[in-house]
């Protein structure tokens, strides 16, 4: 009896003691977890780089969580920082949040070391670099893939009026908001449901995404003289029957495109994608691209990848983000899975870029939009930017929808935003006073 | 006296009753004293919560939208069940008279719009109520009149098209609730009002609606306390557009709910949509309050 139990006894000993010998000795092999939260379908360009990143860091295992869209993603990430636990090492964010995200502490601040992501700031678009910079100068998140905005055409329904549909000529013909205008006249033609452009609101809002509502020191911006002539200007193309009043991203909306009633609409590069994609499929060669008049830096949407306080492998974690957003085989590889242009100037100059598109009748496109991001023109941005943003559109609604005057407009929408933004505008005057 | 039951049998019975109590506490009380907490501060949601005493109350007594919301809220409310409650209840009228046979059919079919997917549901509306393509705007153009711009102008129409909305998912429940108080009146009242001559209507104005005057309270407290934190449908129906949380042109479709989803999530100010849930539940408990007790006055006279 004694025996057995003693055999007993070792044997469990043993069983016991086997799985932590057999992880010592596989200790040597150890990797560095990493994990990311995102929305689909960013998971297909982790897969596209993921090859190429464990062949160059091969210790660091990378693994995503895709949230159902962005949204769910920003509530994840706030309830996980609410918590102090539960937070991916990385996440990515989107331009709507990053002001959100910019004033919750919630990120750490990548121009310090060992990430020292300052050294690339010559080389990123200079929007993308201020969006994800917070009051306090910490870079939160570092920027991945740019939305230029530019107008979208139908190359048919210009040809059916007698425009020259050629992007280029075209591009000389709409050369400021009046020749827009006067070019829309033309084209017009509601009798056969066709219209020049989708909503009145496109312009005035495409101005004012995202950017340029305060000026350097957190003053509201938007009285001046070029928001009247927008105003002005979506106020006669909506009067005048220019514009189909459908809304974007409904039903309706997605059949007008596909059934080629709208002639121009005002988006980012990403557009493109949808429209191949599932919005307008067999519309393959009627599209092609030009610039917003008079302003050409125009930015409509983009993401950043940041990393969270509560990671425990930060510096892998910066690592794949490098990696992602500046190695010229991960900037390819994601533009040719997800048609994302990277913020990374120096990867620009790959031929890939030059390639046409046959979709837009053969246009060199991507190489547009990287001209695009790279013009000149006024862009400040504010961690209240979102908030400010709603408060526009509330009210630039109102002004087309009823027919509203242009100087009452604005005095309310300064009135609006100042309500919107003061109480994240007095916490950030104080965190930029400390400095 | 003391007590006939032992303690060990107290501390049983105790024990039976703890599980709800922990629950409520953790899940119920604990937020609910939290989320107080946080109405007083300014939070975004990284960090720790600053104090700023009463400044979000104040901010929303002088906030346009949150008025806004308030009267959007209230006016879907009220126009809706100044629809529905008498659909439901004619409904139900003439489900309990005895020509219906099959009752149990009728009422599974009244209840079928309780059981659909809000989201899918609001979507296939606002498509009926599409602008261009729609198929209410198709009637209307048949019988004659003008497609109406249900999304643009004042925005007055959004308010409609929920209300549509509301009103085709809760009437079978309203309805099937008004049938069983209808179903509850001992049916003798009847007999002996028709014997002594009174007709179809005098019986519906003296016997039933006094009778059914509780189930009917019933409903209208339940709908209030649902109906204040309407927030599904008129979120999918202005979901699109760059009014997409605002609740559409003119804010007009704009909802308590919305709006401290709003402020919570997409503006990122918890303190504020905090302060926002605490005057919502300040204005439900004081108007079901006020109800209860003129009830209760009604009664006592």
């Amino acid at each position: 009896m004694r025996i057995k139990r003693l055999a007993a006894v070792a044997l469990a000993a043993i069983v016991l003691a086997a799985p932590p010998i057999a992880l010592t000795a596989q200790g040597a092999v150890k990797k560095t977890k990493v994990t990311i939260w995102a929305w689909p379908s960013n998971d297909q360009a982790f897969q596209a780089v993921i090859k190429g990143f464990n062949a160059k860091y091969p210790d660091i295992e990378v693994s995503w969580e895709m949230k159902t869209g962005h949204a769910q993603t920003r509530d994840a990430l706030l309830a996980a920082f609410a918590a102090g636990e539960g937070a991916p090492d990385i996440s990515l964010i989107e331009l709507s949040w990053i002001g959100t995200m910019a004033l919750n502490d919630g990120f750490v601040d990548l121009t310090k070391s060992p990430y020292n992501a300052g050294k690339y700031k010559k080389d990123i678009v200079g929007y993308k670099w201020d969006l994800a910079t917070a009051p306090s100068g910490a870079l939160i998140a570092f920027p991945w893939d740019i939305g230029p905005a530019c107008i979208f055409y139908r190359r048919d329904v210009l040809d059916k009026a007698g425009v020259p549909s050629d992007p280029d000529k075209l591009a000389k013909l709409i050369k400021t908001w009046d020749d827009y205008y006067a070019v829309g006249k033309k084209v017009n033609d509601p009798a056969n449901k066709v219209w020049w452009t989708d909503t009145a609101g496109a312009i005035p809002y495409i101005y004012y995404a995202h950017k340029n509502y305060f000026d350097k020191d957190f003053n509201i911006a938007i009285d001046n003289p070029t928001t009247r002539k927008v105003l002005a200007l979506g106020k006669r193309i909506r009067n005048e029957g220019l514009d189909a009043k459908a809304t974007q991203w409904t039903d309706e909306w997605y059949t007008m495109l596909s059934q080629g009633r709208v002639a121009t609409v005002i988006s980012g590069c990403w557009f493109g994608g949808f429209l191949k994609g599932w919005i307008a499929k067999d519309t393959a060669g009627k599209w092609g691209v030009i610039p917003i008049p008079e302003q050409p830096l125009q930015n409509w949407g983009g993401s950043f990848l940041g990393i969270t306080k509560q990671s425990k492998n930060p510096e892998a974690a910066w690592k794949f983000i490098e990696y992602i957003t500046t190695d010229p085989d991960a900037t390819k590889a994601v533009l040719q899975s997800n048609d994302f242009l990277p913020s990374y100037k120096p990867d620009w100059k790959d031929p890939i870029y030059d390639q046409s598109d046959p979709f837009f009748g053969g246009q060199k496109t991507r190489r547009l939009w990287l001209d695009i991001a790279s013009s000149e023109g006024p862009f400040v941005v504010t961690p209240l930017d979102a908030e400010a943003e709603s408060a526009y559109n509330d009210e630039l609604a109102k002004f087309l929808d009823q027919n509203l005057d242009i100087e009452p407009t604005i005095k309310s929408m300064v009135k609006a935003i100042d309500a919107a933004t003061s109480a994240d505008r007095k916490i950030v005057l104080k965190q930029l006073k400390k400095q | 006296m003391a007590s006939r039951i032992s303690a060990p049998r107290v501390a049983t019975a105790y024990l039976f009753i703890a599980p709800f109590f922990v629950l409520f506490l953790v899940f119920g009380l604990f937020p609910i004293l939290y989320s107080l907490a946080l109405s007083l501060s300014y939070w975004k949601g990284g960090g720790a919560p600053i104090f700023v005493g009463l400044d979000n109350y104040a901010a929303l007594l002088k906030d346009a939208s949150f008025f806004k919301s308030l009267y959007n809220t209230l006016f879907i409310f009220v126009v809706g069940h100044a629809i529905m409650l008498p659909l439901a209840f004619v409904l139900a009228y003439a489900l309990n008279t005895e020509y219906v046979r099959r009752k149990n059919l009728f009422q599974a079919f009244f209840f079928t719009p309780m059981v659909t997917s809000t989201i899918a549901v609001s979507l296939v509306f606002s498509m009926l109520f599409g602008e261009h393509f729609g198929v209410v705007n198709y009637a209307i153009k048949l019988l004659g009149g003008n497609p109406i711009e249900w999304y643009h102008g004042t925005g007055v129409w959004i308010k409609f098209v929920i209300i549509a909305l509301f009103v085709w998912k809760w009437y079978g429940w309203n309805a099937v609730i008004y049938f069983a108080g209808m179903q509850s009146i001992d049916r003798e009242l009847y007999e002996c009002a028709s014997m002594e001559g009174a007709g179809k209507g005098k019986i519906l104005r003296h016997i039933t609606i006094p009778l059914m005057k509780p189930v009917i309270l019933y409903t209208l407290v339940m709908s209030f306390v649902g109906g204040m934190q309407l927030f599904d449908e008129p979120y999918i129906i202005t979901a699109a557009g760059p009014t997409n949380f605002s609740g559409g042109t003119n804010q007009a479709g704009l909802t308590i709910a919305m709006y401290l989803y709003k402020s919570g999530f997409n503006f990122g100010q918890l303190g504020y949509a905090s302060a926002i849930a605490y005057a919502l539940m300040l204005i439900i408990v004081v108007m079901s309050a006020s109800s209860f007790k003129l009830l209760a006055e009604r009664r006592a006279s």
